[in-house]
């Protein structure tokens, strides 16, 4: 029997100790978010319960020009209260004692003005939203600087009654940056405003209740040191006087009202029969988008460095747009010289090669916050493009179709790759709209089969969805010959909703594979799904499977046993279909410098008979135990390397071996060509280096891939 | 067309609620008491200014919040990666045990506070695993869906979390013991 003492002398178990305790806020901090918020909520949407928007709550609203830290705000709370009683009370004794002369206008719902207006090549304002209050109107403004401002830049907004100015404010123009994290980066004037930037300001005017009520309000920047207004440009045509229209009464309507000059759509003459488009200027290309889909923010577009435009029914919008049921065209970016990547600024994240080792889809973020975006190379003519925003990119055998996944309209520092949206292949087909019955956005990992006629994806469904609170995904295949989708027949007794994962697809499209695991914590198991005989099984436990192009042979990661998890190291397997035989090709460990890469860690000859893997042991075939990774962000890492086993011989060898080219650091994302006689890798070493190569079993030589010239900074371009 | 749901009172019942949980992830991540509570602050307005966004036939708000945490929280841990950490005691956030006696209240605590102080030596793929399992308190599935991965992913980061954070206390009760 155990005494209490043991008891209190025996360490619990982790899982216990991790669930016995929690951070708890301070109740202070909790109750003064909570009226922040409350205060910051949108001027026409009433709290859902009877709470009423408090004197308190607006001064909270106005700018706060004394301490940067949140948390210091909040403990000046206590002594905002009593002043904030006080003056509710004299408020009282005045509403009480002064009525006003004229009823204050009932507060109607935000106007919301769309517009692409720029002050002075400097700030562009992507939108405001006004809203009628008791007191007057209280503007949201939306801006995204050019360049950083140098002027501490004042606002000016003017009622006006027919011609004459019926009331007015002016002030300095303070914004919080929405796209920081950082708290600091609230109430900041326009000097402080980085480029490309989401700046936010609330601006209130407040009216006379003894005046009329205005029919227009203008908007406008000065120069608080000359006086002089700024320059403003609506569409490339300068407006007048400097300011710009922001509230009409003439405007009140339901649906966003531009003031800027519509613009043309595009003439359908200069699309193509896929519906691409490119835009006048030659910088976009535009594709009709399914109706009933909600795109939010694609102006911003991925890199935040050149405006994509929506346009929508004759007029542009830049911002938020839920896409009424008629076309729209949505804009992806041009093939451009800026904004590529270089290996000491970009992050590589997928890498596919074509059967015949001359095209390598490469899948790139510049940065961290940015969009990813599918690069096209050509080792042989060193021929680069820049093909589109979007991820996970898969070659046909020939290089000439490429099925990857759109990343979604929105901020990118919000990305992540379960908000990814329609599928396309080359020419830019959705094929995701194949699925009648989609639920949500979630159309990921595609595969394409040798002749790009055939496209593997997971997708979720109402109908998966129904199954269970979780949204379980499915593999479904995609055949752009007869435009229609299928899943998977049934695989298992087991009644349970399963997640499906991973596709991989033999060349002709016949055999797909992908990873099933219950919804629950259950184990994880390989399927193999024979398309022309309708037919399919669980072959296998293990999961990140692929197939070879002949359909023989399924590679994946064995599912982890007690003792295997214990040295940290999983097998990688691969199982011959025909024969039955199973090999097992080493020891390898599935996670990589950010841990959220490495999925692609096998990669099968179109025989099966040579497969490139990864691993961080130096020697995959004897397995000692796991380097261990240093911790935290930024530390370092196990190295780890690319080894190509030979089935002939059992044997692995590493792949990644060239010193002059790089040493240490880690290999990822192995492709080999069908014939095995080439891997392409990306490489990437703490310090933020990203590499691609290209290793050539026949002649041991590896090669540097560039995407871009050093020398001109543009795409590597063939001669 | 189907109703839109007032996304606006969602968040308010899910503040109510949740907020602790949204804060206590956090707090796990950032181990420090002004930044925690800065984050949580700035995620709930970043939520709330972009609560137009959610649509929630694509998931549930409680998934989308954390979403935007995850995403707030590692940026915010990259931003002051090349800073030097404080680990001083004084700025942890509060730890409060579970239920029990005053003294198992404490020591769960202190158990905990042990626990935690551990995390920064994970990756930070296991740090946010921990986090979203023990300090969001949400499944492997709803994980693997804000992390982008596949449940079973999180399955096996999640065990050498476990596996590290075991060793390391291990060391640290031998030694405790000696």
């Amino acid at each position: 029997m155990t005494t209490p003492d043991q008891n209190s002398r025996r360490p619990s178990s982790i899982e216990d100790r991790l669930t016995g305790a929690r951070f708890e806020p301070d109740a202070d901090f909790a109750n003064a978010l909570h009226a922040r918020l409350l205060a910051s909520l949108p001027p026409h949407v009433e709290p859902s319960q009877s709470r009423s928007r408090s004197l308190l709550h607006r001064i909270l609203m106005m700018p706060e020009h004394e301490g940067n830290s949140m948390s210091n705000r909040f403990r000046m709370m206590t002594a905002f209260s009593a002043l904030v009683l006080l003056v509710m009370v004299g408020l009282f004794v005045v509403l009480v004692l002064f009525q006003p002369s004229r009823v204050a206008a009932p507060t109607q719902e935000p106007v919301s003005v769309a517009s692409h207006t720029v002050f002075a090549d400097t700030l562009e304002l992507l939108e405001s939203k006004a809203a009628q209050t008791n007191e007057g109107y209280k503007f949201e403004l939306h801006w995204r600087p050019l360049v950083q401002p140098t002027t501490d830049y004042h606002i000016f907004i003017h009622a006006l009654s027919g011609n004459q100015i019926t009331g007015q404010m002016d002030g300095r123009l303070l914004g919080d940056d929405l796209t920081s994290s950082l708290s600091t980066d609230h109430d900041l004037p326009t000097t402080s405003w980085l480029p490309d930037r989401f700046i936010s300001s609330i601006v209130t005017l407040t009216l006379n209740a003894n005046q009329p009520s205005p029919d227009t309000l203008v908007m406008g920047l000065y120069n608080p040191e000359t006086g002089e207004r700024l320059v403003v440009m609506q569409d490339g045509v300068s407006v007048s006087d400097g300011q710009v229209v922001v509230w009409s009464a003439l405007a009140i309507s339901d649906q966003p009202t531009s003031t800027a000059p519509p613009t043309e759509a595009p003439a359908s003459p200069k699309c193509s029969p896929e519906n691409r488009c490119l835009s006048e200027d030659g910088r976009f290309w535009l594709h009709t988008v399914r109706p009933g889909d909600t795109l939010v923010s694609i102006a911003a577009d991925y890199n935040s460095s050149l405006p994509c435009i929506l346009r929508e029914n004759g007029y542009t919008s830049g911002m938020d747009v839920l896409v009424p049921p008629a076309q729209i065209l949505v804009c992806i970016e041009q093939p451009v010289a800026s904004d590529v990547n270089q290996r000491q600024a970009t992050g590589y994240q997928t890498l596919t090669m074509s059967a015949d080792a001359q095209w390598i889809a490469i899948e790139t973020q510049p940065a961290a916050g940015t969009w990813p975006a599918i690069w096209l190379h050509n080792p042989d003519t060193s021929e680069t493009s820049r093909i589109a925003t979007g991820a996970w990119p898969s070659l046909s055998a020939d290089g000439s179709q490429v099925a990857f996944v759109i990343t979604p309209p929105g901020n990118p520092v919000e990305w992540n790759r379960e908000n990814l949206v329609n599928i396309y292949s080359g020419g830019f087909t959705d094929i995701s709209s194949s699925i009648s019955d989609l639920y949500g956005v979630a159309c990921t990992m595609p595969v394409i089969s040798a002749d790009g006629q055939t496209v593997a994806f997971l997708a979720r469904t109402v109908a998966a969805e129904s199954l269970n609170n979780s949204a379980e995904e499915a593999v479904w295949v995609y055949d752009r010959r007869t435009n229609t989708a299928e899943t998977a027949p049934a695989y298992s007794d087991d009644t349970a909703p399963f997640l499906a994962g991973h596709p991989g697809m033999s060349a002709d499209g016949r055999y797909i594979v992908f990873s099933a695991g219950s919804t629950g914590n259950g184990p994880s198991g390989i399927v193999l799904w024979d398309r022309e005989k309708g037919f399919a099984a669980i072959v296998a436990n293990g999961f990140f499977p692929e197939i070879s192009a002949d359909g023989s042979t399924i590679t994946y990661l064995e599912s982890v046993g007690e003792a295997q998890q214990a040295v940290g190291w999983i097998n990688a397997m691969a199982y011959n279909v025909q024969t039955g035989e199973s090999r097992w090709l080493g020891a390898v460990l599935d996670q990589g410098p950010d841990g959220w890469w490495e999925e692609r860690v096998l990669s099968p000859s179109a025989d099966g008979h040579k497969i490139a893997f990864t691993s961080v042991l130096d020697d995959p075939r004897n397995p000692g135990p796991v380097p261990t990774p240093g911790g935290g962000l930024g530390s370092a890492f196990p190295n780890r390397h690319i080894y190509l086993y030979d089935w002939a011989t059992d044997s692995v060898t590493r792949v990644d071996n060239a010193p002059d080219l790089h040493i240490d650091g880690f290999s990822y994302q192995p492709a080999i060509s069908a014939d095995g006689q080439k891997v392409a890798y990306l490489w990437h070493r703490p310090g933020e280096q990203f590499g691609i190569f290209l290793y050539d079993v026949s002649t041991d030589a590896t090669t540097e891939i560039n995407l871009i010239d050093p020398a001109t900074g543009n795409p590597v371009a063939a001669p | 067309m189907k109703p839109q749901p007032d996304t606006t009172a969602l968040f308010e019942e899910w503040y109510a609620a949740e907020m602790p949980r949204l804060y206590n992830y956090v707090a796990y991540l950032v181990q420090d008491r002004a930044a925690a509570e800065d984050l949580t602050a700035a995620i709930c307005e970043r939520a709330l200014v972009r609560l137009a966004q959610y649509d929630a036939q694509k998931g549930s708000l409680d998934a989308w919040m954390f979403a935007i945490a995850r995403n707030m929280v590692r940026n915010h841990q990259r931003d002051t990666s090349r800073q030097p950490r404080s680990t001083s005691l004084d700025e942890l956030p509060e730890i409060r045990g579970r239920g029990g006696t005053p003294e198992e209240i404490a020591q769960r605590a202190e158990d905990f506070r042990q626990v935690i102080a551990h995390l920064a030596e994970l990756s930070e793929a296991e740090q946010q695993v921990i986090a979203l399992r023990f300090g969001a308190d949400i499944s492997n599935v709803d994980i693997a869906r804000v992390l982008g991965v596949t449940p079973n992913h999180v399955g096996v980061i999640s065990y050498r979390a476990l596996q590290k954070l075991r060793e390391a206390l291990h060391l640290e009760a031998e030694d405790d013991y000696a």
